[in-house]
């Protein structure tokens, strides 16, 4: 191949990825996406399976919201949207939605499995999409409570996401959930699933379990309110 | 030129394959880099190199969550690969190796240098090098067998 051809078409990609708003639209990368994904994984009956067990995680998140709020639990005022993208470096854990401005998504909302299990926040809004950021996040962090005594905590996001800061016992399998005035109160993270002492002894630190995989996450509920 | 539709399909394949977010055990592999710097001990010129990694850089750029400084470090540490592949003193197969643990390394330590005493990091060295070994026998076989040229 000649140089100046080669040197030409550097130029032009230079151009076009790094100087342009270049986006390729977004449901011609879905489908192939979501078939690659497919690929790695038995499909419809992985698929139903994953819904199903979301499906009852997300109701014991309601009992568990009915415990600690006394709320009545509204089922109408939720924008359910496609998730088609991920963040595809372990450095950063973001989710591209197919839902944006026009269809009243707002920087903040939270997104959620179900109505009761958060998943994540959005962080930037376009016009027909928007990006959240999740608890995987290695960046994130969320005052949160555990158990019925309600013990503080901080979740610290990544891959692995834990709670640090526990400032009395708990034990494994309590719930952790959110209290934070940015999302509403009582939203289910995930489990203690592993408890452990930290040098200084004073605070605790525990890993959570969360009841789904991230990266096969099809959809998220975001609020409307 | 079969040889440089070869390196091309590779990179989209695997760019591809990234902008799906595969991962394995929590982890995702950095395939892109790792074809780009495959691909680049198996070039004759620079600027072949600079186009596969701006292929992919533009592939990567298909995923909004994906921000111009990210793809501006992967180009650059693509880029840095291709200059750096002949000039290591050791055999291609060590300085290839080295050169996809640097740059996993540079990548967390620039864009997210808080992560770099963590396990999602070895992991992704691990995987890296293991499917970075895997693409690079293969061009080597295709290679040495002639079935490039």
């Amino acid at each position: 191949m000649k140089k100046g051809i080669l040197i030409g078409l550097v130029i032009a990609l230079i151009f076009i990825v790094f100087l342009t708003g270049f986006f390729i639209k977004k449901d011609f990368l879905k489908e192939p996406v979501f078939l690659v994904r497919a690929l790695f994984s038995r499909a419809d009956l992985y698929e139903e399976n994953l819904f199903l067990k979301q499906q009852n995680e997300d109701l014991r998140a309601q009992i568990n919201e009915l415990r600690t709020t006394n709320y009545k639990l509204q089922t109408d005022n939720y924008l359910t949207a496609k998730i088609f993208s991920t963040y595809p470096f372990n450095i950063k854990n973001q989710l591209t939605i197919n839902a944006g401005e026009k269809q009243g998504v707002k920087k903040g909302t939270t997104a959620t499995i179900g109505e009761n299990i958060l998943v994540g926040q959005i962080i930037e809004v376009f016009e027909n999409y928007s990006v959240a950021r999740t608890i995987f996040d290695p960046k994130w962090q969320l005052p949160v409570r555990i158990g019925e005594e309600e013990v503080n905590g901080l979740l610290q996001g990544g891959n692995e996401p834990k709670i640090t800061l526990i400032e009395k016992p708990v034990k494994a399998g309590d719930i952790i959930y959110s209290a934070v005035a940015d999302f509403p109160y009582g939203l289910k993270i995930g489990e203690i699933s592993e408890i452990k002492e930290t040098a200084s002894g004073i605070f605790k630190e525990a890993e959570v379990k969360v009841s789904y995989n991230i990266n096969e996450l099809r959809e998220v509920n975001m609020s409307n309110e | 030129m079969r040889r440089y539709f070869i390196l091309v399909l590779l990179i989209v394949v695997l760019s591809f394959l990234q902008v799906a977010g595969i991962s394995v055990f929590d982890a995702k592999p950095n395939l892109a880099l790792v074809a780009v710097i495959a691909a680049s001990f198996f070039i004759s010129d620079i600027w072949e190199g600079f186009l596969l990694i701006l292929i992919s850089a533009l592939i990567l750029k298909f995923g909004p969550a994906v921000g111009n400084k990210d793809i501006l470090i992967f180009s650059l540490l693509g880029a840095l690969a291709v200059l750096l592949r002949n000039r290591l003193p050791w055999q291609a197969t060590i300085n290839f190796l080295i050169l996809i643990i640097l740059g996993t390394l540079c990548f967390y330590l620039i864009l997210s240098p808080s992560l770099i005493p963590s396990s999602i990091l070895l992991k992704e060295i691990v995987y890296n090098v293991i499917s970075g070994m895997l693409i690079f026998a293969l061009l080597s076989w295709l290679t040495i067998k002639r079935k490039f040229f």
